[in-house]
């Protein structure tokens, strides 16, 4: 029997908008003829597709900054009345300006000594420039717009030397190439200075804003100060966010990056993040997947005196991948709290050769280092395979 | 209107709901840090819908941002029947469907939707090198014909919820949905 094909019936047939008679026939139809199976199988290929689409697609800036300036301006209406109140302020200048141009004017003569004694201290001054050796500098590109160094516009590419201050607008974009080691992009809304520059060590600090570091050197190398952490290289490649608060997000896509402050250091490994705040230092690290639950405890843990109740929530839901989580509380938490987090850490991964439940307890650097190694130094082993699934785990 | 598909739902569990509660609860009193996790929760989601149906990187920051500006002015209103993420969603679409509708171009489109040569031109503008990319080809679709696919196909959203928010009839939703998905299939099966 030759049915008519159902192909111009089969986008409805998957939308269910068919009659149920006329879905029968599709189905049935499609069961028979090889072009029309073809047309749906193609068409199933598509949604699968489709299906698959990301639910999620993060900017390519950090747009909290933005939000965070609007939504504090909204919240601050004694600072708006209180820049009112600088009108009047600002008259009283206008009327000293007035006073001090009538001395100048007055003083004609002596304005003008000065002024020929200013131009040979320029003269002198471009002189010893000129004769200098080149200062070490970095080198700026301009991505997108107009960046400024020291307020000098860059349309192309200029440098960046010692001290000097690197800003982005919102429509601006730049990079920086640190000398043979890397580069730094900059985002839109971002300001850097350069703090220092030569073969051992390469070091800036981040006011605002949000940079992407690729940094391929020795450890330590390359230096990030925030207002909360110092971010140190450890060799790698991460994001940094510093808001207009001071608060600082840190991911790192490939390699270690080092976040420390007065004597306390969260390792930051490929695929975690970490939050530091200004008056806390940094926050215990966290995979990028780990869960919302297990963030928000963490969050309140590190920032808002989240204590045993909190731990208990992070203990609770953590998985194998939070290994890293865990291995940083353990040197966090109080000593009552210790055992706690060393047993939930040792059901999720396998435990070193060489460490004990009681030498962890009691600090044995060695036995914290051996944990480290066996979640760090190894790629491998950033993500370590759970006990449940190694028949040997322990040797 | 329904509750779209579980693609912008976070974590449906109790844990995650209370701390969630707890976080609004704390912007509702002017914490910006409380917000600040609310939006680095939802950030890609939101500028996800954004992004598909706007097609423009600039726009779609701008819109992701106002959505977050408007959560924050409205939040107290947010009554937690719905899960927030798919508060802040719907904000998202409306404000990205009211972004469409001020454009003239959509207007245009809207007018001549069955208009066959409108599309069939829209065809031409995807180019082989992107073929192979469906977001691109997304991207390349006229306004309304993307905006419709993206509400249906990607949110979940139905013909009927989708008539109202652009103000077009079912019919036309389902005849622009289903041009979109063959645009789409022509360019992708090249």
């Amino acid at each position: 029997m030759n049915e008519p094909h159902v192909i111009e019936l089969l986008d409805h047939f998957v939308d269910g908008t068919l009659t149920s008679e006329q879905m029968n026939v599709v189905e049935r139809h499609v069961q028979t003829c090889t072009e029309c199976k073809e047309e749906f199988d193609r068409l199933k290929t598509f949604f699968a597709n489709v299906g698959n689409l990301s639910k999620e697609i993060q900017p390519s800036r950090d747009l909290w900054i933005g939000i965070q300036d609007r939504i504090q301006q909204r919240k601050q209406p004694i600072i708006l009345s209180l820049e009112k109140n600088t009108e009047g302020a600002t008259s009283e200048m206008n009327v000293q300006a007035e006073i001090r141009k009538g001395i100048v004017d007055r003083s004609y003569w002596y304005f003008r000594a000065a002024a020929i004694m200013l131009v040979f201290i320029i003269g002198a001054a471009v002189y010893w420039y000129v004769t200098l050796p080149e200062l070490p500098s970095w080198n700026v590109t301009a991505l997108a717009g107009a960046p400024r160094a020291n307020s000098q516009t860059i349309s192309d590419s200029g440098k960046l030397y010692i001290g000097d201050l690197l800003e982005t607008d919102s429509l601006s974009r730049a990079k920086l190439t640190i000398g043979k080691i890397g580069e730094v992009e900059l985002d839109p809304n971002t300001r850097l200075r350069l703090l220092n520059t030569s073969p051992v060590n390469h070091h800036l600090s981040l006011d605002r804003g949000t940079i992407h570091a690729s940094v391929s050197a020795p450890p330590r190398l390359f230096i990030v100060e925030t207002p909360s952490a110092t971010a140190v290289d450890l060799g790698c490649a991460y994001t940094l966010t510093v808001d207009s608060v001071g608060t600082s997000h840190l991911f790192v896509t490939t390699g270690w990056v080092s976040f420390e402050h007065e004597g306390y250091e969260s390792v930051v490994p490929t695929g975690a993040m970490c939050i530091t705040k200004k008056g806390f230092g940094p926050g215990t690290p966290y995979m990028k997947q780990s869960s919302d639950t297990l963030q928000f405890a963490l969050y309140r843990f590190d920032f808002e005196n989240g204590g045993v109740q909190s731990l208990d929530t992070i203990l609770s839901v953590a998985k194998f991948t939070d290994a890293v989580t865990l291995w940083h509380l353990l040197i966090k938490v109080e000593m009552s709290e210790k055992g706690l987090v060393y047993d939930r850490l040792a059901e999720l991964i396998p435990v070193p050769q060489g460490t004990t439940r009681d030498g962890v307890l009691r600090g044995d650097e060695e036995m914290m280092q051996l944990w480290k190694n066996n979640l760090y130094l190894n790629p491998y082993a950033i993500v370590p395979v759970p006990v449940n699934c190694v028949p040997n785990a322990t040797p | 209107m329904s509750v779209p598909n579980d693609g912008i739902i976070i974590e449906n569990n109790a844990e995650s709901r209370s701390a969630e509660r707890d976080l609004i609860l704390r912007a509702i009193s002017g914490d910006t840090t409380a917000f600040e996790l609310l939006y680095r929760k939802n950030v890609g989601k939101v500028y996800a819908v954004c992004f598909r149906i706007i097609a423009n990187q600039g726009r779609a920051e701008e819109l992701t941002q106002e959505v977050f500006i408007q959560a924050w002015e409205k939040l107290s209103s947010f009554r937690g029947d719905s899960l927030f993420s798919t508060w802040l969603h719907r904000i998202a679409v409306n404000l990205t469907l009211t972004a469409i509708r001020s454009e003239k171009r959509y207007s245009a489109r809207v007018e001549t939707t069955e208009d066959n040569e409108l599309f069939d031109s829209a065809e031409e503008q995807v180019s082989p090198e992107t073929a192979i990319d469906l977001e691109s080809a997304i991207a390349k679709l006229p306004p309304s014909a993307r905006a419709i696919f993206v509400l249906h196909d990607i949110e979940g959203y139905h013909h009927e919820e989708i008539a109202e928010q652009l103000g077009v009839v079912v019919g036309t939703s389902k005849a622009q949905l289903h041009r979109a998905r063959r645009m789409l299939r022509k360019v992708l099966e090249r």
